[in-house]
């Protein structure tokens, strides 16, 4: 028994102890690296909060890989003013009822700092009052409705992102400027309010921008119908100039697979506003021609070019190594969530000179522009951000295997976003050139 | 001696269920919240569970009563707890009034069906009304939703921190009417024609009384106490969405009649309690498969304890029961 021992567990045990011994020393360099300010934490916990299951779930995958990401790189830069992260994750996908239960347990049971997330709209309007009723720090990443910010004013909410309706703006900019002599436009969107909504500000939009454009179809489809034959047939008939969808996922995906063989897009100029999310993963099926956006995010993984721009170079590089996949659109804008949070904190450290309070943290995001590898972001006293937006051309790219941006075009915040106190859908109504 | 055992039973639940917002944190208080107004929907599609009938499409009456609080708030300015509840229970019941004259006719699958079918139309009207009155823009909020805000009790607001209990005792006081109601229906004749049905329909009708007329009666009480269940949730959560009035949702309150189990009304409000928690509980520790979790609670109940949670409580007590009459006799 004895020799047993020494034979074989002694040389493992000493193993052990070298390795602890080579941990514990090194140690201190990682902890001491940053000061920690006085009253901080042992770590900071935050709740993200995405779509793991269901079709919102090709959002929530970016998502989660975006966060995994960049909480590995703040926690081996010391954190948050020498504060480690730690993320709780928490799927959105079960309704608004649900995600009220979980914010609640989230904020009282797990007792996080802050919460980064929320893609669906109904949800993040949900959450909105508990936010403010619990006094939990939210950082919206990606949800649309414009409604979050202009329906009752909010102090613990934040959303780092533009929303749904300088999806449409950008998009009739982009398209009038590429083709000024549109006449008849088209629309394909799925019949619930992202699909309403993005179609109406489409409309509005190129009518304020060019009086004479005609609607010649306005088609809803089921949420995440899958089959689009019927549609397909009549935009063919209709011959619109321009065809715009805020189709998304899995729906745009096999909507690309049915209207492409049968000539829509070499018929008509199409639009797609969350188009780039999905360049990846129908490699050679989406044609050139087609103009698509990641919704209105100042950046997708080519542009801004990331040989001159160190940021964008590390998060491309570092999440496709990691993941096999070159950042979208919904992990660019988690990647301003978080940012944008991190910055606030450190400004609110600096400021107060201690570690700050969740209202010391509101003040400081107030007002506070951040770098990201998306551009520059500002968060407005409405807690809204503004942000400019690129759009393209899909290009078909043999290096990458799938088709890439052509002709991107960056639109400044002040032409997809309305002046702060203006309400957007007024905006959209008196767009000028 | 099985007559006061009940009693005994029922009041020892009352007084933890008084307690809750004294004991429990505020996050399960809220979970609890939740649990009490979903249960009386719950207890609505337990009653013809009892007869033999499954619905699909009590989240139709859900809905009506979660939209009376949209619109009571958004149009009238209605925000008081006691005016809308029994508000959204009527109008749960002139609905159910009006669905029921054609669900009456009806059994079996196409009584499930036929209710899915109505829940859906509902549902298509919440989602479409946004746009098909053009301009009238945020009629429904369509996917987006209403919101609820907070409650007044008879005109008073109660502050903040204490909102939240003013709208548990609410919640817990309704659906301890609702448990006495729906007790006294189990007791009369009609009720015991209720479960007779699930036997012999022809009995019934030899005996006097008319199936449709027992059915009909049902389906209005049941869409009064889906209604009054749709305010409370309104309330609670917040925010108000078609999804209440979706398939999943009426499968929902199948799935926690089914755990709790439908033979007795406290059945339901057990599996109401579970089923939330386990939700709840199920997110926090397997975030990724909190929905598989679900289904194998689910399965295991069906294969191994189909009269759900209640049945293995009355198993236990009856167990326990008999040891202590044998210790009483020795």
């Amino acid at each position: 028994m004895r020799g047993v021992f020494k034979s074989r567990v002694g040389p493992w045990l000493s193993l052990l102890a070298v390795g602890v011994l080579v941990l514990v020393a090194a140690l201190p360099t990682t902890v001491t690296s940053q000061a920690r300010p006085s009253g901080a934490p042992a770590e900071l916990k935050i709740g993200f909060v995405d779509f793991f299951s269901g079709a919102g779930a090709t959002f929530g995958a970016s998502g989660k890989t975006a966060t995994e990401w960049l909480v590995d790189k703040y926690n081996s830069e010391g954190g948050i003013g020498g504060v480690k992260l730690k993320v709780v994750i928490v799927d959105e996908a079960g309704g608004p009822d649900k995600q009220v239960t979980e914010l609640r347990r989230l904020a009282l049971d797990e007792k996080v700092n802050a919460v980064v997330g929320y893609t669906s709209s109904a949800n993040c309007l949900a959450i909105a009052p508990v936010a403010e009723e619990l006094k939990v720090l939210t950082v919206v990443h990606i949800c649309g409705t414009h409604r979050l910010t202009e329906d009752r004013p909010v102090k613990y909410v934040f959303r780092t992102s533009n929303t749904q309706a300088s999806d449409s703006v950008a998009l009739a900019r982009y398209v009038l400027s590429a083709k000024p002599d549109v006449k008849t436009i088209a629309g394909a969107n799925e019949d619930y309010a992202w699909g309403r909504d993005s179609w109406e500000a489409f409309k509005i939009a190129m009518q304020r921008l060019k009086p004479d454009v005609q609607v010649v179809g306005e088609l809803w489809t089921k949420f995440q119908a899958g089959e689009y034959s019927a549609e397909i047939s009549k935009l063919l008939a209709a011959k619109p100039d321009v065809i715009h969808s805020s189709f998304w996922g899995g729906g745009l995906i096999t909507f690309v697979n049915q209207a492409g063989p049968r000539g829509l897009f070499k018929q008509s100029q199409v639009l797609f506003s969350t188009g780039e999310q999905v360049l990846q993963d129908l490699k050679t099926i989406m044609p050139d021609g087609v103009i698509v956006a990641p919704r209105t995010t100042g950046a997708y993984f080519l542009d801004p070019d990331p040989a001159k721009n160190p940021m964008q170079k590390e998060f491309v590089e570092g999440h496709h190594k990691r993941f096999g996949r070159y950042p979208d659109y919904p992990a660019y804008r988690t990647y301003q969530a978080w940012s944008g949070l991190k910055a606030a904190y450190e400004k609110a450290i600096k400021q107060a000179g201690r570690w700050p309070t969740t209202e010391e943290v509101i003040k400081a995001f107030e007002g506070l522009s951040w770098e990201t590898p998306s551009g520059t972001i500002t968060m407005r006293p409405d807690h809204q951000a503004v942000h400019g937006g690129i759009v393209g051309i899909t290009k078909m790219s043999p290096k990458h295997g799938f088709a890439i941006l052509d002709r991107v075009v960056r639109l400044r915040a002040d032409d997809v976003a309305p002046p702060l106190g203006t309400k957007t859908l007024d905006w959209v109504g008196s767009l000028k050139k | 001696m099985e007559r006061k055992r009940l009693p005994v039973a029922a009041v020892v639940a009352g007084l933890v269920l008084l307690a809750v917002p004294l004991v429990l944190p505020e996050w399960m208080k809220f979970i609890v919240t939740l649990a009490l107004a979903k249960f009386l929907a719950v207890l609505a599609v337990a009653l013809f569970l009892r007869a033999g009938m499954v619905t699909f499409g009590h989240a139709m009456f859900y809905a009506v009563g979660a939209y009376t609080v949209g619109f009571g708030a958004k149009w009238f300015g209605l925000r008081d707890i006691v005016l809308l509840v029994p508000l959204g229970a009527v109008l749960g019941a002139v609905v159910a009034a009006l669905v029921g004259l054609v669900m009456a006719r009806y059994r079996e699958v196409f009584f499930a069906m036929l209710n899915l079918a109505f829940s859906m139309m509902l549902y298509g009207v919440l989602l479409k009304l946004y746009w098909l009155l053009l301009k009238l823009y945020w009629l429904t909020g369509g996917t987006d939703g209403l919101s609820a805000g907070a409650p007044t009790f008879l005109g008073y607001a109660p502050p903040r921190e204490y909102l939240r209990d003013f709208l548990y005792y609410a919640t817990l006081l309704v659906a301890g009417l609702a448990i006495y109601g729906v007790y006294r229906f189990l007791a009369s004749p009609l009720g015991y024609y209720l479960k007779a049905r699930a036997d012999n329909e022809i009995r019934i009708e030899y005996s006097g009384e008319s199936v449709r007329h027992v059915i009909y009666v049902t389906y209005v009480l049941s869409g009064a106490l889906a209604g009054a269940s749709g305010v409370l949730a309104a309330f609670t959560v917040g925010h108000i969405v078609p999804e209440y009035a979706f398939w999943i949702q009426s499968g929902d309150f199948v799935f926690v009649a089914l755990l709790g189990g439908f033979e007795s009304v406290p059945g339901p409000l057990v599996g109401a309690i579970a089923f939330e928690f386990i939700r709840t509980y199920a997110s926090k520790y397997f975030p990724n498969e909190w929905q598989m979790t679900l289904g194998i609670i689910m399965l295991a109940i069906i294969l191994f304890r189909p009269g759900g949670l209640w049945a293995i409580y009355e198993e236990l007590a009856a167990r326990f029961g008999r040891r202590e009459r044998e210790a009483e006799r020795a």
